[in-house]
C-alpha cells in the first residue's frame, strides 16, 4: 500500500494524455488509503479452465492472496457405480474419467483383475498395449498443447495440434473402433488383433508427427511471450509436489525422475528406453518443456515398438464368469497426465467390493493453491494452463 | 420484436428472417466432459462448423444464441447452466450432444448425475452417441437448421411465455466460496 | 526395500502398534492401531530407511460389520518401496472417526475430505471436512456405504445383463425358474412368476386347513402359527408385505453355485412388484 506509483523525471516533458499525466500518485504510510479484499469467483463454466473447474480468489488488486479450488462439478460416481458391475463392464466405465487417454485407464484395471486373476497375458498383447498406450499419450499430450497456447492467447497451435490429432484418431479408430473411449483393452489381453496396415501407417505417422512437433517448439516454446509469460511462474519446489503427490509432466518439471514406466514397469516397458525428460525450476515453462520432451519420447518408443511385436493370439480365454478371488491389490500406471492406480478390493464375487481410483489429477489439483498464493491475475492463467488436468479426472 | 412476436408474419418476410437466424448461430462453448473435446474437434479445421453458419466465438451467454451442452450434467453443476441457459437472449437454441446430456448416458444409475439436460432445460436437437462423432454433430446442427427454418416466432414466444424466467437471486452477504450456486 | 524386509523393520519400530502385516501380490499392508496413525506416518516420512515421500492416496474400504477402515497408500521414490498403512476406524458405523494425516503429509487434505464425503470417516484435526468435496453441498447421505443403494437401479435394474452361456435370462432379475433358453420378456415372466405364487398360495391355504383339521395345536399355540411361520409359503407372503432390506439369497452368492436356482420368495416378492434382488453383488 505503501509504493509508489509512477514519478516522472526532472527532464520529462508532461504531455497531457501521455504517459506522465495523471500518474503522479505517492501513497505513504499506512492509513490513508484503505483497500479492500476482492473476491472473484471463475467458473464453473470459464474458457480458461479446462473444464468445470470454480476457483475462488480473494484478491488484493491483481495479486492472489488465496484461491479456493471447488471441485465436484463433474463428480459422478464412478466408484459406486464400479461397485454395480463386473469387471469386464468396468473397462467401459472406467475410460472416461481420464477422458483424453482413455486406453491408459483401461489398462490399469485390465493390470488390476489380471494381477488378481494370476491371468498370463499374451506377448502379443503386451507389446500392442504398449504401443497404444504411447499413441494416447502423445493424443493427450497435443490436447494440452494446443489449449495452453490458445489460454496464452496463441490461437494458432490449437488448430495444428487437432489437426494432429484427427490423423493419429484415424488410425486408432482404424484399430479400435473408438475415436475417444476406445474400449480395446479386455481382462487378459485385447479385443481384437490389428488391422492390416496399421503398423505401417503408425510408422508413417511417427514421422509425420515429429515433424509437426518442431513446429510446436518454434511457435511456442520458442516464443518470446510465451517465455515471458511461463518462465518463473508457478514455480514448485521438489518436496512439495511430492508432499501433495504430484506425479507425471508437473513433477518432472521440478526435478523429480519419478516415472511408473521406469520404476515400476508393467507391460512391456521393461524392455523398451523410457526417456524422461527433466525440468530444472518447476515453473509453466518447463512444465510445458517436460510436455513436449515426453511426445517426443513417446515417438521413440513406438519407433522401438513397431518391429518388435510377435505374433500370436491377442487375449486369453476367459471362464465363464470373470471373478477376482478375495484380497486386495494396487496397481499404478503412467497415465498421461501422470500417476493412476486402481486399489481394488474383492471379495470374491463378479463386482468388486471397493474400486479405488487414484487419479493424477486430483492430487495435481490439490496444490494449485500453493501456486496461485502471491501470483498475479494473468499468471493465473498461465499457471492453471500449465497445471495439466482434466476434470473427469479430478472428481470421478 | 414487438411484431414479429404477436403476429403471424408474411411468408416471404418469415423466410428471409428464418432463413438469416439460422445461419448465424453463435454457439457459447458449454463443454462439460468428453464430448467437449468431439466439439472442439469438429470446430477444429477438419469437420469445421463454422462453415454451416455456426460461430463459436460468443463471448458470454447473453451474446450466444445457440447452447450445445456437451457432457454429464451433474446435480452440483445444474443450478449453473439454468442460469447460464436463462441469461440468453430470444430466440435461442439448445442442442443436447452426447448421450449423457440426453438421457444420463452411461451415469444412467449414478447418485449424482441428472438424467438429462431436458430436465433442467427445454432442448431442441438431440445428438445421440457416446460419444458422437463430430459428422454427427453437423448433422444434428443441419436438423437444428431445419427446425429454424420452418419455425413460427409467435408460436414460440407464446410456448415460452408460459415458462417462468428466473434470473439470478441468492444473497448478497453470502461469501460466494460457500454459495453452493 | 522388499516387503518382508519393510515388515520386519517396521514391526521392530513400531512395535505394539502394529495389529497386522500382510503380504499379498507382492504388496505390503500395515495394520496399525488407529491413535498410532500419525505416528507411524511420521515415523514412514522421516526415517531415512524408509523415506516415504511421496503421498500416493488415502481411501476408505466398508468393512461390514466391523465399520470403515482407511488404507493411505505412500510411496519412497528414492528406494522405490511402496506401503500400504490400514487403520480400522474406532466408532463403527455410526460415528468412525480417525485422527488426520494432514498433520504429516499436506496431501491428506483432499483425500480426507473425500473420505468423510463417501463414508462419513471423521478426521480430528483436519482444517475443514466441509464443505463437502465433491457431492452437492447438501446431499444426504455418504454414497459409498454399502446400506447407500442407487435408487435407479432399485426402480429399474438393468435389463441388458447378460453373461455369456446363459441364454435369455438377464442375471440381474431373480429367475422364475422355467425353462430358460428363450426370449422371455419381462412382463410375461413376471406374470407367469405371480400366476405360480399365486397358485402356491392357494395350494398353501388348501393344505393349512387340511392340516388344521386333522392335527391338535400344542396349548401355548391354539394358532399353530409358530409351526406356520417357519413354512416357506409363509415366507413367501411375508416377503411380498414387508419390501425390507434383507437380501433373500439370490442365485451365485452361495459358494459353487453358478447356477440358477430356484427361489421361490424371490419370485414371489418379484410378482407383488418389489424391485428383484440382484445377483452377485453382495450388499
Amino acid at each position: 500500500m505503501s509504493e509508489t506509483l509512477a514519478r516522472p523525471g526532472p527532464d520529462t516533458r508532461m504531455l497531457p494524455g501521455g504517459p506522465g499525466e495523471g500518474m503522479l500518485v505517492e501513497v505513504r504510510g499506512e492509513g490513508d488509503l484503505r483497500t479492500q479484499d476482492m473476491n472473484l469467483n471463475i467458473g464453473p463454466q470459464h474458457p480458461a479452465t479446462h473444464g468445470v473447474l470454480r476457483v475462488v480468489i480473494d484478491l488484493d488488486g491483481e495479486k492472489i492472496v488465496r484461491a479456493t479450488p471447488v471441485i465436484g462439478y463433474m463428480h459422478r460416481g464412478f466408484e459406486k457405480l464400479a461397485e454395480a458391475r463386473d469387471y469386464r463392464q468396468i473397462i467401459a466405465l472406467v475410460n472416461r474419467h481420464d477422458w483424453l487417454s482413455a486406453f491408459c485407464n483401461e489398462l490399469g484395471v485390465a493390470i488390476a483383475v489380471e494381477k488378481m486373476m494370476k491371468l498370463e497375458v499374451p506377448e502379443r498383447a503386451q507389446w500392442i498395449r504398449v504401443l497404444m498406450a504411447e499413441w494416447n499419450r502423445i493424443l493427450n499430450h497435443l490436447m494440452f498443447i494446443g489449449s495452453f497456447g490458445l489460454e496464452l492467447g496463441a490461437i494458432t497451435p490449437v488448430f495444428f495440434a487437432f489437426r494432429e490429432r484427427e490423423d493419429i484418431q484415424n488410425l486408432l479408430e482404424s484399430a479400435t473402433g473408438g475415436r475417444l473411449h476406445f474400449t480395446y483393452n479386455r481382462v487378459g489381453g485385447l479385443k481384437e488383433d490389428l488391422p492390416r496396415g496399421f503398423l505401417k501407417a503408425s510408422q508413417a505417422m511417427v514421422a509425420n508427427v515429429r515433424t509437426r512437433t518442431r513446429e510446436y517448439r518454434d511457435l511456442l516454446e520458442g516464443n518470446e511471450i510465451f517465455m515471458a509469460r511461463t518462465k518463473g511462474v508457478g514455480a514448485l519446489p521438489p518436496d512439495v509436489a511430492l508432499d501433495y503427490g504430484v506425479s507425471g509432466p508437473t513433477l518432472h518439471a521440478s526435478g523429480v525422475p519419478e516415472d511408473c514406466r521406469v520404476s515400476e514397469p508393467y507391460c512391456r516397458y521393461d524392455q523398451v528406453d523410457v526417456h524422461v525428460p527433466l525440468g530444472t525450476r518447476g515453473d509453466s515453462f518447463d512444465r510445458f518443456a517436460c510436455l513436449l520432451g515426453r511426445v517426443v519420447a513417446s515417438l521413440d518408443i513406438i519407433e522401438q515398438v513397431l518391429d518388435r511385436i510377435p505374433p500370436g493370439p491377442v487375449n486369453t480365454k476367459l471362464p465363464k464368469t470373470v471373478k477376482a478371488p478375495e484380497g486386495e491389490v494396487y496397481v499404478r500406471t503412467e497415465n498421461p497426465l501422470g500417476q493412476g492406480g486402481y486399489y481394488l478390493v474383492s471379495d470374491g464375487k463378479k463386482t468388486p467390493w471397493r474400486l479405488k481410483m487414484r487419479t493424477p489429477s486430483f492430487s495435481n489439483i490439490q496444490m494449485i493453491p500453493y501456486l496461485l498464493e502471491g501470483a498475479l491475475v494473468p499468471d493465473m492463467i498461465a499457471i492453471l494452463g500449465s497445471v495439466f488436468f482434466v476434470v473427469g479426472d479430478v472428481d470421478r | 420484436m414487438g411484431l414479429i412476436d404477436k403476429t403471424e408474419v408474411p411468408q416471404p418476410l418469415k423466410f428471409v428472417l428464418n432463413w438469416g437466424r439460422k445461419y448465424s448461430l453463435w454457439v457459447f462453448n458449454f463443454g462439460l466432459a468428453c464430448c467437449a473435446i468431439e466439439f472442439i474437434a469438429t470446430s477444429a479445421a477438419r469437420h469445421d462448423f463454422i462453415r454451416l453458419g455456426v460461430i463459436p466465438f460468443a463471448h458470454g451467454p447473453r451474446q450466444a444464441d445457440l447452447l450445445v451442452v456437451a457432457g454429464t450434467l451433474t446435480d452440483k453443476m445444474a443450478p449453473a447452466i439454468r442460469r447460464l441457459y436463462d441469461q440468453m437472449p430470444e430466440p435461442k437454441y439448445v442442442i443436447s450432444f452426447g448421450s449423457c446430456s440426453n438421457c444420463g448416458g452411461p451415469y444412467w444409475d449414478s447418485y449424482s448425475v441428472t438424467k438429462g439436460v431436458d430436465q433442467i432445460i427445454p432442448v431442441d436437437v438431440y445428438v445421440p452417441g457416446c460419444p458422437p462423432r463430430p459428422e454427427a454433430l453437423l448433422d444434428g446442427i443441419v436438423t437444428l437448421q431445419k427446425q429454424i427454418q420452418g419455425e413460427s416466432l409467435k408460436e414460440r414466444y407464446a410456448e415460452r411465455a408460459r415458462l417462468p424466467i428466473v434470473v439470478g437471486g441468492g444473497d448478497p452477504t453470502r461469501h460466494p466460496a460457500d454459495d453452493p450456486m | 526395500m522388499q516387503p518382508t524386509d519393510l515388515a520386519n523393520y517396521l514391526n521392530e519400530k513400531l512395535g505394539a502398534q502394529v495389529t497386522d502385516t500382510k503380504i499379498s501380490y507382492d504388496q505390503l499392508t500395515v495394520t496399525v492401531e488407529p491413535d498410532a496413525l500419525p505416528g507411524a506416518a511420521r515415523l514412514c516420512k522421516d526415517d531415512p530407511e524408509l523415506a516415504f515421500d511421496f503421498f500416493d492416496f488415502m481411501a476408505g474400504v466398508d468393512e461390514r460389520e466391523a465399520g470403515f477402515s482407511v488404507v493411505t497408500h505412500l510411496y519412497s521414490v528414492a528406494h522405490r518401496h511402496h506401503l500400504t498403512l490400514r487403520a480400522l476406524a474406532p466408532g463403527g458405523r455410526q460415528s468412525p472417526r480417525l485422527p488426520t494425516l494432514t498433520g504429516v503429509y499436506r496431501g491428506a487434505n483432499w483425500h480426507e475430505r473425500e473420505a468423510y464425503d463417501m463414508f462419513g470417516i471423521e478426521f480430528d484435526g483436519h482444517p475443514g471436512l466441509l464443505p463437502r468435496i465433491l457431492t452437492v453441498e447438501n446431499f444426504e447421505g455418504f454414497p459409498l456405504r454399502k446400506e447407500f443403494l442407487l435408487t435407479s437401479r432399485e426402480a429399474k435394474p438393468w435389463p441388458g445383463a447378460k453373461e455369456p452361456g446363459e441364454g435369455g435370462k438377464a442375471p440381474s432379475e431373480a429367475e422364475p425358474g422355467t425353462a430358460g433358453d428363450l426370449p422371455i420378456s419381462t412382463e410375461d415372466r413376471a406374470a407367469a412368476a405371480k400366476a405360480k405364487a399365486e397358485r402356491a398360495k392357494e395350494k398353501a391355504a388348501a393344505m393349512r386347513t387340511q392340516k388344521a383339521e386333522q392335527r391338535p395345536l400344542p396349548e401355548d399355540d391354539p394358532h399353530g402359527a409358530a409351526e406356520l411361520a417357519g413354512t416357506a409359503i409363509a415366507k413367501d407372503a411375508a416377503a411380498g408385505a414387508v419390501q425390507g432390506d434383507v437380501a433373500a439369497g439370490a442365485p451365485g452368492d452361495l459358494p459353487g453355485s453358478d447356477e440358477p436356482v430356484d427361489d421361490p420368495a424371490a419370485e414371489a416378492a418379484a410378482a407383488e412388484g418389489a424391485p428383484p434382488t440382484e445377483e452377485g453383488t453382495d450388499r
